[in-house]
């Protein structure tokens, strides 16, 4: 009897476990509020990447092979390795006091290899939002393919004229991350 | 500042990536510099994130384990399926990758993650297409065991490719490195170890399975004397499963191509 309740338990989990796959990259995710006078005219995202995606960008895009991300290249990166995740908004949700803010395009795209040969992705979610006053915002990074896996330790860089507030990092259905707080002008 | 708290979920998340990372390092340090020890340990670390793959939430082990439910089987026939479906599952991340690499060149980047949704897609309607078989041979096959033999053979390959069918990602990424590096022979090498990895997980949720079924029927019998009927349910829902798992497969990829917020 011991043992059939044991298979019984492991089978429950297959079968809990089965409508998802996993994750087969890893990106490390950055965030920073870009401040023009009291609006934020936007989110400049970090995405440092894992060495297999890091490769085969350094593989297709590092033309003259000088580990170096030129001017040419970042345009090969941007059509071949990041613009086509447009259609699903970036793997990114962003909201403003629960509001669902719509990512058009990103601006301000740029990539680079790093000295452990690793690439990083640095780009802007363009907003125009007032801060009149204390806001809350929440931003997830979540690749819903679930091929791509977000890093829970997401960095929040501080900016010298916001205050921010209760912030909460967390993870956002097992393979994303969410940040939440609240943010006013010092 | 920051509040976090470590689930299992999210553990095994963090020892995927370590393997991961492990994986390519060490590949890329036998491209650069072989040596027979290195390749050793890329066997053996390939091995354990074989084990790590098929651990993880993933539609092959519930397939599996509904197939073996479903009815009766010989023990040795979970080693049969589970060779199968890794082999099937890897074979098809080499082939993948030499068609990346050599033909299809210009299929790069997102693009590649795009694919997987594609291949998630057919074995979807493939999982739903034998769960609908499975359910037609069992209304309509009225004499015991009439369709149902004729069409076990059928069933049992239909059921290794619907599992493996969609290429292993690591194992095609494992090759395409290799094979830009002129090392095809570690790719394969590493690739090999990964379905070994999985057979291992695989069979033992055959077995696990076939032996569950035995041990549900023997508590039946013991408890309320009702076999048959404990395993007609049980047949009828590992079918019903069956559809499930291939229905939710293609609706998530409507989900994910409606490209909507979640």
């Amino acid at each position: 009897m011991k043992f059939y309740k044991f298979s019984l338990l492991i089978l429950l989990m297959f079968f809990a476990l089965n409508l998802n796959s996993h994750p087969h990259l890893f990106i490390e995710p950055s965030l920073e509020i870009e401040l023009n006078d009291n609006y934020i005219s936007g989110f400049r995202v970090g995405w440092k990447w894992d060495y297999w995606w890091s490769s085969d960008v350094i593989a297709a895009c590092d033309l003259n092979k000088d580990f170096f991300l030129d001017e040419e290249e970042i345009q090969l990166v941007y059509q071949d390795y990041f613009n086509r995740i447009q259609r699903v908004g970036y793997f990114a949700e962003i909201y403003f006091d629960g509001e669902f803010q719509r990512i058009g395009k990103v601006e301000q795209f740029s990539a680079k290899i790093e000295g452990d040969e690793t690439v990083s992705y640095s780009f802007l979610f363009p907003l125009n939002l007032e801060l009149e006053e204390k806001v809350e915002i929440k931003i997830v990074f979540y690749d819903r393919t679930i091929f791509t896996a977000f890093d829970r330790d997401l960095v929040l860089i501080e900016h010298k004229d916001l205050l921010y507030e209760n912030v909460r990092i967390t993870t956002y259905s097992l393979y994303g991350v969410q940040v939440q707080f609240k943010v006013s002008l010092k | 500042m920051t509040v976090t708290t470590t689930t299992l979920g999210e553990r095994f998340v963090d020892l995927l990536r370590h393997f991961d990372q492990i994986i390519n390092t060490t590949l890329r340090e036998i491209v650069s510099d072989f040596s027979l020890t290195t390749l050793l340990v890329l066997f053996g670390i390939s091995f354990i994130y074989g084990i790590l793959h098929s651990i993880g939430p993933g539609h092959g082990k519930a397939l599996i384990a509904s197939y073996f439910l479903k009815e009766e089987h010989k023990l040795s026939k979970s080693l049969l399926l589970s060779a199968l479906v890794s082999l099937i599952h890897t074979g098809a991340a080499i082939i993948l990758a030499f068609l990346l690499f050599y033909v299809l060149t210009g299929i790069k980047g997102m693009f590649r993650i795009q694919l997987q949704s594609y291949f998630i897609f057919s074995s979807g309607i493939m999982i739903t297409l034998i769960g609908l078989l499975f359910l037609g041979l069992k209304i309509f096959s009225r004499k015991k065991g009439e369709g149902e033999k004729k069409w076990e053979k059928r069933n049992f390959v239909l059921v290794a490719i619907s599992a493996g069918i969609i290429p292993c990602p690591v194992s095609s990424m494992i090759m395409m490195l290799t094979i830009a590096h002129g090392a095809v022979h570690v790719g394969l090498i590493s690739v090999f170890s990964i379905s070994l990895g999985m057979f291992t997980v695989l069979s033992s949720v055959g077995l696990i399975s076939i032996l569950s079924r035995t041990g549900i029927l023997k508590a039946s019998e013991k408890v309320f004397n009702k076999t048959e009927l404990v395993s007609k349910i049980i047949e009828y829902l590992s079918i019903l499963f069956v559809i499930i798992l291939g229905l939710s497969m293609v609706s998530s990829f409507f989900i994910i191509s409606s490209g909507s917020p979640f």
